[in-house]
């Protein structure tokens, strides 16, 4: 009975939603350009779909992303061991690296443009900036909350640090690294769209703006539709892989 | 020197330090360039300036007041909401999943709808600020509203109170520390955002200083900028900590 209602209040939520924006769209409060009617946006997003540009701006954005997470996973993952298994560099650079990821990552962008250019290296450098304190920050904690007597049973066996790395902290910091993986996704997308965004001839990101600099305004709602449908695609198949990698452990 | 090293404070500084020192020989032995990275000395002396220039204070105050009222209108908008859910179980139940997905979305891409509709002005960021900080307050205000035990109310029924005096002397300080975890976070998520599209749209304050110093190829100017921003972030979200810190404290007794 409850699912039922839940379901009647979604549907309930949805068809307010419409109403309301064509009711806005239709009364005149607005200019009608700023507030297009829903079957225009998805007309709109109809062409929008049919168009091969738009797969070319997809897969540079894809690809974008998955490069500056693998970049981020591997520099978040190996700094991350690093940091949380020293005691002075944690408490040394914890405090810096805290700093920094409350930081609004795209302030950087301007040194990234200086380091690497203003091509796709730039966005994936941003992607991977965004992602790698999740990242970092995960693992370390992780390798922080391994327990005192894994390690004592270790040394005892006369382990190498390499091997303490290996077969003790690597393990149990998994589950952490794989939090760290799912945050780092999402603030990695956001940092490779905001960088195309920012200066860019290619991408999801840049493709939402050159609609805005047309005042393209329903050309602009499809593809804000399609990267936030994008993003939720995106999440639910990490959390899906993570959840079985999980499992599989 | 060891006890030294066991106060976190000293051994950050350290690394700062040694950050600096590294950067002041790279860039002195030509392995980087001094056009894309300057050496710390004059950066640090830029940021001196900077502190010194009334300008650099009026883009300070703009951010600062733009998050401020990005956040008063994401409280009261939140907590309100969240009030209304609290007493609302099932259409709770069929939003917090929503909240949560919008949450989790790239809100801040959203920013050319308000460009549109409210121009390259205060008010895209004020909306912007008020959008991306009421969601975590309507989250964690739910969350801190259920946690409030059972007892507490049944005491407020003992005493007969009308619902909103229940609300006001029992629900809202039972679930303050817990409320202001979503206030927190959305301060600190409205600061983020508001910054970062300061910086996008070259308009504002702090977010607007970086990008105008790049505009300008003042790259001395725009690290020392960047160093600000980075300061009042990090000032920002020690501070909110410290309150979170004495509001559990009270709350715990």
């Amino acid at each position: 009975m409850i699912r039922i209602q839940i379901a009647l209040i979604r549907l309930a939520l949805l068809v307010f939603t419409i109403a309301c924006w064509e009711l806005i769209s239709y009364s005149g409060l607005f200019y009608k350009e700023v507030f297009p009617s829903i079957t225009t946006i998805l007309s709109e997003l109809t062409i929008l779909l049919r168009t091969s540009e738009f797969y070319g701006h997809t897969w540079v954005t894809l690809f974008e992303v998955a490069a500056g997470l693998f970049f981020a996973i591997s520099l978040g993952g190996v700094t991350g061991i690093i940091i949380g298994s020293s005691q002075v560099l944690h408490r040394g650079l914890d405090p810096i690296l805290v700093a920094l990821a409350t930081t609004p990552k795209i302030i950087f962008f301007p040194i990234i443009m200086l380091l690497v250019g203003i091509g796709v290296e730039s966005k994936i450098a941003m992607g991977a900036l965004s992602a790698y304190f999740p990242i970092c920050l995960s693992t370390a904690a992780g390798i922080r909350s391994v327990p005192q007597v894994f390690i004592d049973s270790a040394k005892s066996f006369d382990v190498s640090r390499l091997q303490l790395i290996r077969f003790i902290y690597f393990p149990a910091v998994i589950p952490e690294l794989l939090t760290g993986v799912r945050l780092g996704l999402g603030v990695c997308i956001i940092g490779v769209l905001l960088g195309e965004i920012k200066i860019s001839n290619q991408g999801l990101g840049f493709m939402a703006i050159e609609y805005y600099n047309m005042f393209n305004v329903p050309a602009l709602y499809a593809s804000l539709i399609v990267i936030f449908g994008m993003a939720v695609v995106i999440n639910l198949a990490i959390d899906f892989i993570l959840s079985k990698a999980v499992i599989n452990r | 020197m060891s006890s030294a090293l066991n106060r976190p404070i000293v051994v950050t500084t350290l690394f700062v330090i040694m950050i600096g020192v590294l950067m002041q020989v790279v860039v002195s032995t030509g392995l980087v360039s001094e056009l894309i990275v300057p050496k710390p000395v004059p950066m640090v002396m830029a940021l001196v300036d900077m502190l010194q220039d009334q300008e650099v204070w009026n883009f300070f105050v703009i951010t600062f007041a733009s998050t401020l009222v990005a956040n008063l209108i994401a409280i009261g908008f939140g907590l309100s909401v969240a009030l209304l859910l609290h007493y609302k179980q099932v259409w709770a139940k069929a939003t917090t999943p929503i909240f949560g997905a919008l949450f989790a979305a790239p809100m801040i891409l959203l920013y050319p709808i308000f460009l549109v509709l409210f121009g390259r002005t205060q008010t895209t960021i004020i909306a912007m600020g008020a959008l991306t900080g009421f969601i975590p307050i309507v989250l964690n205000t739910l969350v801190a509203l259920d946690a409030v035990p059972k007892t507490f109310r049944a005491v407020a029924k003992s005493y007969r109170c009308s619902t909103w005096q229940e609300i006001f002397y029992v629900v809202i300080p039972g679930a303050a520390a817990g409320m202001f975890v979503g206030i927190r976070l959305g301060l600190i998520y409205s600061l983020v955002n508001i910054i970062g599209i300061e910086f996008l749209i070259n308009f504002g304050g702090l977010g607007y200083l970086v990008s105008h110093m790049y505009d300008l190829f003042e790259i001395t100017k725009m690290y020392a900028a960047i160093i600000l921003v980075i300061a009042v972030s990090a000032m920002f979200y020690v501070t909110l900590n410290l309150i979170q810190a004495r509001i559990n404290r009270i709350s715990l007794g």
